[in-house]
């Protein structure tokens, strides 16, 4: 009897503790952060979603707070809302160009650190401020954060721009020999409204931002990073590229490297004497414009240093410590392939033949 | 009254009539041949109890109309059974306990004036229910005979499906009151001695005034009586419980209630049904499947959902958690209040549902679908999320009856663990429960007998019914033997 009187008293004593969580409904859920100014002194834009009854659409509000970090800028928003954060759903990290080009170690380290944000939270650099970015109107829908991850999604699926989580963003950064790219966001009138657009990629080094490609210059380094998808206009024709397989070489000669590229590109093709020559000019054209002007900026965005350090240890300890110089001081042999593929026709002998009259 | 019946007649008819007191439902029936002198006799029967027919027609006209007298030699008693009495069963007692155990369970009593023992004659004619389909146990394909209250009709059914001597059938009497008839049922060659030993035992042990129900057996002989879990099954189906003996279980039956008490009982048995046996193999194995789910989702959703809102907001999606929140922004209750007072809403719903008198059923459902599903949504009381968890969780618990109050408990339980520990207390609690269930026996066989991962024993029928060609002996589960 005693026993069941303790269970009893046990459970009582379960049903009248206060949780330590918090209840979804008290908290506000932000749904994207965006972070100018400088390292120790950031201003934070945060998009939180107002809670409305069911029958309405929820809405977003935007908490503007300075801080030593992103964690006390987002902790400064507190007081507005009297509500704590919730910032496990997160969608994107806007980081305004002038911050990006301070360096994001420090304030990604405060992002990883803290396990308040996802994993899967998008980072993304803005031409404008990042708080201008926030405060544009969505075009469909009422958040804007989940617009800006959809933009970016779906560039990443045209070849547009990277999508990369801040967490495998900061292992890439972390990989050597190569750096990293987060997807350019900039906004753009289109007659009386603005909006906002993916317009290219950031390139970084050492986790600074030196340059920005545009949409086609992005495609083309996401093809030599070994990306699928997208499509490659030449003479005026559009072609898929539906399969790229990328081969780096990075080799040691005598105290001087050599740098090669072989793409090797899947594009359906009806024509293929006719077209591939073409479109192996044109992309290896693009290649080499694209990176020239990585080797301008001293960024490896396409993974030159990686492929050495897999393949040789002991020569890339040699050119490690000024790999970005010695990345920018020699030229880059680059050859496009371009395989075709007849989409819906049979491979047989009597169809070669065929072909051949 | 004294211990045995007295020769002299008046003697035992002062003794009964002082017994019975003011008691108006003794009759008393003195009887004497027309032709004769002797002998003189006195029938008692309660009424309502014995059938006045039957010992009109057996036992007052052939006395009446006696025609013959007793050999010197013959004892008088062993005259009347054997020769003027037409009762199928008649013993003769010497004991007056006996004898009015006998005459109060519907056997008339004869008295014979000279006789140092009298004559207990069978002559049962109370009331009974017809055989019915047993309401707790229906099934839509299979026998529909049900077990009724009397003792021996149900060792009828019984016997009828198992015809076999084999069948064993042992009486006893449980009660110091109410002297309640009792019988284990066994097979002879399937059984387990050690199950059968422990069993007797602990009936041996039983000291109480009534058995009102088998319940009342089924508590006293439990390995652990606190725990939520049962160590005793009960079923009201003759089949079932014909099944059950062909496994190597025992069987106990108490006169005036319809269900039998079978041991040992496992976990698995829990998931089990009888329509199992009568439907195709593949459906059969589903239905078990989806029992067993539809036991751990009963217990496990609530608690989950409760942990997922209060702590890990992160493992929910944005549209989901945004609902959610938008749906509980104006309830004035923290959340587990909110849910405990719909469980509670929908358990009384349940029990009111079971207790209301049929044409009152539907007047409940409607009031208690408008008063708990629309109106306190509508006032903001409860929130529509918790409403359908609520409902997800007690839809679900009612596929596995059996398990009607575990969970119930259980889920309370995991509830309190998972609001103040979030997921680690929900595990924390299944992993307690796994635990106890581990822990416990039923007659000394393991209570997860059959279950892979908590037995060594293989058993053919799990959680997944075999087809009966490859269950090729009963038995041979729980005995170990089989036949």
């Amino acid at each position: 009897m005693r026993r069941i009187l303790k269970a009893v008293a046990a459970g009582c004593l379960l049903t009248t503790l206060t949780a330590c969580g918090k209840d979804v409904s008290s908290l506000t859920v932000v749904t994207g952060v965006g972070v100018d100014g400088k390292p120790s002194a950031y201003e934070v834009t945060a998009e939180a979603i107002q809670l409305t009854h069911s029958e309405e659409e929820s809405k977003s509000i935007l908490l503007h707070a300075g801080g030593y970090s992103i964690t006390e800028g987002l902790d400064n928003t507190v007081p507005m809302t009297g509500r704590p954060l919730h910032c496990d759903h997160a969608q994107v990290l806007v980081i305004g160009e002038e911050t990006a080009k301070q360096g994001l170690a420090e304030l990604l380290t405060d992002v990883l650190g803290d396990n308040n944000y996802p994993v899967s939270l998008l980072p993304a650099v803005s031409e404008q401020k990042a708080s201008e970015i926030m405060e544009t109107a969505p075009v469909v829908g009422t958040l804007g954060s989940t617009e800006l991850e959809h933009l970016i999604t779906q560039g990443a699926d045209l070849c547009t721009n990277p999508a990369e989580s801040a967490a495998s963003f900061y292992q890439r950064v972390k990989a050597p020999g190569v750096e990293a790219i987060l997807p350019y966001i900039a906004l753009r009138r289109n007659g009386d409204t603005t909006v906002r657009e993916v317009a290219g990629t950031a390139v970084f080094r050492d986790m600074e931002l030196k340059t920005i490609l545009d949409p086609t210059e992005s495609r083309v380094l996401m093809w030599m990073r070994g990306s699928k998808g997208g499509d490659l206009v030449a003479d005026g024709r559009l072609f898929s590229v539906t399969r790229v397989r990328r081969t780096l070489t990075a080799e040691a000669q005598g105290g001087s490297l050599r740098l090669k590229l072989a793409l090797q590109t899947y594009v359906p093709l009806e024509e293929r004497e006719r077209w591939s020559e073409r479109i192996a000019a044109c992309l290896e054209q693009r290649c080499a414009a694209v990176l020239k002007k990585l080797q301008t900026a001293g960024c490896d965005a396409v993974g030159f240093g990686n492929a050495m350090y897999r393949r040789s240890y002991t020569t890339w300890k040699s050119f490690k410590k000024k790999w970005p110089e010695h990345f920018q001081g020699y030229p880059i042999m680059i050859s496009v392939e371009i395989e075709s593929i007849r989409e819906g026709r049979i491979e047989t002998e009597a169809a070669d033949e065929r072909a051949a009259k | 009254m004294s211990e045995y019946v007295s020769r002299e007649l008046e003697t035992n008819i002062r003794e009964m009539k002082k017994t019975f007191g003011t008691d108006g439902t003794l009759i008393c029936r003195r009887i004497q041949p027309l032709r004769f002198r002797t002998p003189r006799c006195c029938l008692f029967c309660i009424d309502g109890m014995a059938s006045s027919q039957l010992l009109n027609e057996s036992v007052i006209r052939p006395l009446t109309l006696l025609d013959l007298q007793p050999a010197k030699e013959t004892a008088i008693a062993d005259f009347l059974q054997q020769q003027v009495l037409q009762s199928c069963e008649s013993k003769q007692e010497r004991k007056t306990a006996e004898l009015l155990h006998a005459l109060l369970y519907g056997d008339a009593v004869l008295f014979i004036d000279g006789s140092d023992c009298a004559l207990v004659l069978g002559s049962k004619g109370f009331m009974k229910r017809g055989v019915t389909e047993p309401v707790s146990e229906t099934c839509l394909k299979g026998p529909r005979e049900g077990f009724v209250e009397p003792l021996l009709h149900n060792l009828a059914m019984l016997r009828r499906r198992l015809r076999t001597t084999d069948l064993k059938l042992e009486y006893f009497t449980l009660g110091t009151m109410t002297k309640t008839d009792c019988c284990l049922c066994y097979l002879g060659s399937c059984v387990d001695r050690d199950v059968l030993e422990c069993l007797r035992t602990r009936l041996e042990q039983i000291s109480i005034d009534g058995v009102i129900d088998s319940n009342y057996i089924a508590e006293m002989i439990r390995d652990r009586p606190y725990s939520l879990f049962r160590t005793t099954g009960s079923s009201e189906r003759p089949d079932v419980v014909a099944a059950k003996l062909l496994e190597g279980r025992i069987a106990i039956f108490s006169d005036g209630s319809p269900m039998a008490v079978t041991v040992p009982y496992i976990f698995l048995e829990q998931f089990q049904s009888s329509e199992d046996y009568y439907v195709d193999v593949g459906f059969a194995g589903i239905n078990r499947i989806l029992r067993a789910v539809g036991f751990f989702f009963a217990v496990s959703v609530l608690p989950v959902y409760l942990s997922l809102v209060v702590f890990h907001h992160a493992f929910m999606p944005l549209k989901l958690i945004l609902s959610i929140a938008e749906a509980r922004q104006d309830v004035p209750f923290p959340i587990f209040l909110e849910a405990l007072i719909l469980l509670c809403s929908f358990d009384i719903l349940r029990e009111a549902g079971v207790r209301t008198p049929s044409n009152m059923g539907q007047t409940l459902s409607v009031v208690g679908g408008l008063v708990i599903g629309q109106a306190a949504v509508e006032a903001r009381l409860v929130s529509v999320p918790v409403l359908i968890i609520v409902a997800v969780s007690g839809i679900c618990a009612l596929i596995a009856p059996k398990l009607k109050a575990v969970t119930l408990v259980c889920r309370l339980f995991l509830m309190c663990l998972g609001v103040n520990f979030g997921l680690y207390g929900y595990l924390l609690g299944i992993l307690a429960l796994a635990a106890i269930l581990s822990g416990l026996t039923s007659f000394g066989v393991p209570y997860l007998t059959g279950l892979p991962l908590f037995s060594e024993e293989k058993s053919e029928d799990s959680l997944i019914r075999p087809p009966f060609w490859r269950m090729k002996r009963f038995g041979r589960f729980l005995s170990g033997k089989g036949r």
